[in-house]
């Protein structure tokens, strides 16, 4: 892996999983897959593919904080419920602001209330600090909610309406399950998209240093404060627009959105699916909806399987399922990982 | 505070301490523009937290620090770095899950980000050209390019040392505060690294503060020596000068050797 003879100047280069250009193959193909699914698949696995892709992106807002910057947050929730229910509120009380800067206004929604927080916890540099006010947030917001006749108490905000985005030349009807299907899977890829660019970008360096250390990072010149309140107004705004994305989808939001149950979902998905990588999060997502899937009919069973899979994993297989199959690939090619091989950040 | 234009870094009256224990008591030097300082003593005379309050790790309880002019007491760590202070450590730190060139390149971007100027627009994810060859130029310079693609974590004790300096010189600083750049190394390496500060001091002009427990290195090394012992100063000189000193004989070497010898 470690090549002498490359010309200076040329791209960082690590042992990937695959070469580019077959991830780039197979992101084509997924997204092809994707986009037919509304014809090829019924309503009710249709509904479970958006919930999955609303869930990755979820899951991959979490996964800047803790797998690139080092910060926990154990209530994620709290970011996804301000975005679920900013949406739901604005399209259900026909709030005459387009969809698409409802999406945006979330997005700063959940950022500002990250900045609140991490003003507070960040400044004390100790993640524990943050992990527990991310834990109040959603509690306090599940508290209000509760009380709030106008989002539904306990009942949930429902009938939400599905949008229509007025562009220039024409109008985007999202009011049946294809078309808002669509848009979602859009709107997921550009957002993932995007983290993608922001963790290979030098920003998402500085990210990856202050995880590896931070003492080291300011003796850098970094301001570690400064980039992990970034990191954390980032995540929180994605994750707010996951949630935004999610209330005309689901068309209607209720408090199990706001609990601890809910932000432990991107915990899970990311552990399952490998926390050292950036698709980690997505694949463990999919794998998560398939083991749901699957046990569906049995009551109960989904809980046995998940979490004993989330054990298997964490015992065998400590970098979740793309860990595992790196070290597959690379006993069935009777190959080393080559130097360091167990600390290469995978694909 | 009274500093000398050709005073670098200074301090006056610097106090530390842990809990109720008083690590640093008071302690005053200077530094010269271009000169090495070695800060000397036994185990526990506080030179490593010397070391911290200087970069700004540890806060002071009491006494001011003076870098190029301006008192930097309350001035951040990450702020002492981008005005030129640049650190190693005892037990090397570098960002293990990078690559060799990807912990420079961190670095180089850093001071970039730092004055101002970023060398690539801010869409641009990879690293600018001119960021990379600076990168391998210096890991040239330490004579480990050829692990430039190698992970950190994979490299050797005293490659690690290497890279540590590598980033620490991107950073374009100063001063270099050396703690113990020559620990756990062999006598081989040791006396490259050695010969490698030389030839940084003489390439460019850094001043170099260091604390060192190897005398050969000292020798080699240093302008004047510091000697600390229990959180004081109790000798400041050049290597003859300190060598000569009853007084540090009797603490530092020990007072064995200080009877035998007369």
């Amino acid at each position: 892996m470690v090549s002498m003879t490359d010309t200076q100047g040329s791209v960082i280069e690590r042992t990937p999983m695959m070469s580019r250009r077959v991830v780039g193959f197979l992101m084509v193909l997924v997204f092809g897959a994707l986009a037919l699914a509304p014809d090829l698949v019924n309503p009710g696995l249709l509904f479970l593919i958006g919930l999955t892709l609303i869930q990755a992106v979820f899951a991959l807002s979490w996964n800047l904080l803790f797998g690139y910057t080092g910060l926990a947050s154990f209530g994620h929730a709290g970011f996804f419920a301000i975005g679920a229910y900013f949406t739901g509120a604005m399209l259900r009380y026909t709030v005459p602001i387009p969809f698409l800067g409802m999406l945006v206004i979330a997005a700063g929604l959940g950022a500002l209330v990250a900045c609140l927080i991490g003003l507070v916890a960040l400044r004390r540099l100790a993640g524990i600090f943050l992990a527990v006010l991310t834990v109040a947030l959603t509690e306090v917001l599940g508290r209000l909610i509760s009380y709030s006749p106008a989002l539904g108490e306990h009942d949930g905000l429902g009938n939400i309406p599905r949008p229509k985005i007025g562009l220039v030349l024409w109008d985007l009807d999202l009011t049946s399950s294809r078309a808002y299907f669509l848009f979602l899977l859009c709107a997921c890829s550009l957002i993932t998209a995007a983290l993608w660019w922001l963790v290979h970008s030098r920003t998402g360096r500085v990210f990856q240093a202050i995880r590896q250390d931070a003492d080291r990072a300011a003796f850098l010149g970094i301001n570690v404060a400064r980039y992990r309140l970034l990191s954390f107004m980032i995540s929180g705004g994605v994750a707010a627009m996951a949630g935004g994305l999610f209330a005309p989808w689901t068309r209607i939001v209720t408090l199990d959105e706001v609990n601890w149950l809910a932000s432990t979902q991107p915990i899970l998905n990311t552990l399952l699916g490998g926390v050292g990588s950036f698709w980690g999060p997505v694949v463990g997502a999919v794998a998560f909806t398939l083991i749901n899937y699957w046990t569906r009919t049995f009551v109960g069973l989904s809980e046995i399987v998940i979490g004993g899979t989330l054990v298997l994993v964490i015992i065998a297989a400590p970098t979740g399922i793309i860990g595992l199959l790196h070290t597959i690939r690379n006993w069935v090619f009777q190959r080393t990982a080559g130097k360091g091989g167990t600390h290469e950040r995978l694909p | 505070m009274n500093v000398s234009p050709n005073t670098i870094l200074a301090s006056e009256g610097l106090r530390v301490s842990y809990g109720p224990i008083e690590v640093l008591k008071g302690v005053s030097f200077s530094v010269g523009n271009g000169s090495c300082l070695a800060v000397i003593g036994p185990n526990g005379a506080g030179k490593t937290t010397l070391f911290k309050v200087l970069t700004g790790e540890v806060a002071s309880r009491a006494g001011t620090i003076s870098f190029q002019g301006a008192d930097v007491t309350k001035v951040p760590a990450h702020t002492r770095t981008s005005l030129g202070m640049g650190r190693t450590f005892q037990v090397s730190r570098v960002f293990l899950e990078l690559t060799a060139r990807e912990n420079v390149i961190v670095a180089i971007e850093s001071r970039r980000r730092n004055a101002g100027d970023y060398g690539a627009p801010w869409w641009r994810w990879r690293p600018a050209r001119q960021v990379v060859e600076e990168a391998d130029a210096l890991l040239f310079a330490l004579g480990i390019a050829h692990l430039r693609h190698a992970s950190a974590a994979s490299l050797s004790h005293g490659d690690k040392k290497r890279l540590e300096l590598a980033e620490t010189l991107a950073l374009e600083p100063s001063i270099l505060l050396l703690d113990e750049p020559t620990a756990g190394m062999a006598p081989g390496d040791r006396m490259q690294i050695v010969e490698l500060i030389q030839t940084i001091r003489a390439e460019r002009g850094v001043s170099v503060v260091m604390t060192e427990h190897d005398m050969d290195v000292i020798f080699n090394l240093a302008d004047r020596v510091l000697v600390m012992n229990y959180g004081e100063v109790i000798a400041e000189g050049t290597v003859a000068e300190v060598r000569e000193n009853p007084t540090v004989r009797a603490v530092y070497l020990g007072q064995d050797i200080y009877n035998a010898a007369h």
